[in-house]
């Protein structure tokens, strides 16, 4: 392996660690949840490295896509006030 | 806030600490089960490369999934199916009608999605084509062709609430369907299900992967719609 492939590499697994440890810590459901998707793309990145294609097409259309609209969805319905006949009134 | 707040004071009790301790335990436990394996793992490669001639398609992958393990296959598309049933019933439906969104009254958008939903629905079908000699399969093709019913929906466009009931559980199934239609047939002529001779194994797989994309599709796009309420279409109307 060259070096810029070291480097690419290192990159990789270094904004994954990162992007992992925010996403478990975020405050914000919907900042953990954007936090997730990036992850999930940057994972479809490390198997296309590993030379596996396919899990990389399935990881980024399952892990990061469908995962991350239903967790958007998920997060959208946690934060939302339930709702009361004041509030659907005004 | 609270709720942030009692998170972190959750944090840091003795419970939390026990778990984090037995959590570095399973770790290490593991990094040594790690080092114990292999490096030459015996697996089962060699076996599955010399085979995949019989397996009726090129790519190893697709040979795997689709018929050295195909019930594999089956039974997660049987798990997808379970996970459609389990929306349908939390949320009382058992159609998409009544949660059309108004129509988009942006010229852009319907541009747009005029230019955008051919363009996957080709996409789609190609990944699917794909899977017989390289990466792509029935999952990759399903998950296309649903986000662009998800698309067609988000337009407002009448076409995906518009499927009858009828026909809108019978994608639902169809994939199912067919990996058990192949099996009994299967069952019937070798007493054996889904080991499929390798004359027909190439048709076999297409069809039962047009089958379950069109099943993944449908499921992936009525797991993101059916969710939303039905009130929103109530709450969207004053704003146009």
């Amino acid at each position: 392996m060259s070096t810029y492939e070291w480097f690419l590499d290192g990159l990789i697994i270094v904004a994954l660690l990162v992007l992992a440890v925010r996403a478990l810590y975020a405050p914000d459901l919907f900042k953990a949840v954007f936090l997730f998707i990036v992850f999930g793309l940057l994972m479809a990145l490390a198997w296309v490295r590993l030379k596996a294609p396919d899990i990389a097409l399935a990881e980024a259309a399952i892990g990061a896509g469908l995962t991350g609209v239903l967790l958007l969805d998920a997060a959208r319905h946690f934060n939302r006030p339930r709702p009361t006949p004041k509030s659907r009134a005004s | 806030m609270s709720a942030a707040t009692s998170f972190k004071a959750r944090l840091v009790s003795p419970l939390s600490l026990g778990v984090a301790a037995a959590s570095a335990g399973l770790g290490v436990f593991l990094i040594l089960a790690l080092l114990e394996v292999p490096r030459e793992a015996a697996g089962l490669t060699a076996l599955a490369k010399a085979a995949i001639p019989e397996s009726g398609v090129d790519h190893p992958v697709t040979a795997v999934l689709l018929n050295f393990r195909a019930y594999d296959t089956w039974l997660e598309v049987g798990v997808l199916l379970m996970a459609i049933m389990g929306m349908l019933l939390f949320q009382r439906r058992s159609d998409l009608r009544d949660i059309q969104l108004m129509p988009s009254p942006e010229p852009v958008l319907n541009w747009l999605i005029r230019l955008l939903f051919p363009m996957m629905v080709v996409v789609s079908g190609y990944l699917l084509w794909m899977g017989k000699f390289s990466a792509g399969g029935a999952f990759q093709a399903g998950v296309v062709l649903g986000s662009a019913g998800v698309l067609l929906w988000l337009a407002g466009h009448p076409s995906i609430t518009g499927f009858s009931g009828r026909l809108f559980r019978f994608l639902l199934i169809i994939g199912f369907l067919s990996f058990l239609i192949a099996s009994f047939i299967n069952l019937y002529f070798d007493q054996l299900i889904l080991d499929f001779p390798p004359v027909y194994a190439g048709t076999i797989i297409l069809i039962l992967e047009t089958a379950a994309t069109l099943s993944i599709a449908v499921t992936v796009a009525a797991l993101i719609i059916g969710l939303q309420p039905v009130t929103r279409d109530r709450d969207r109307t004053p704003l146009t």
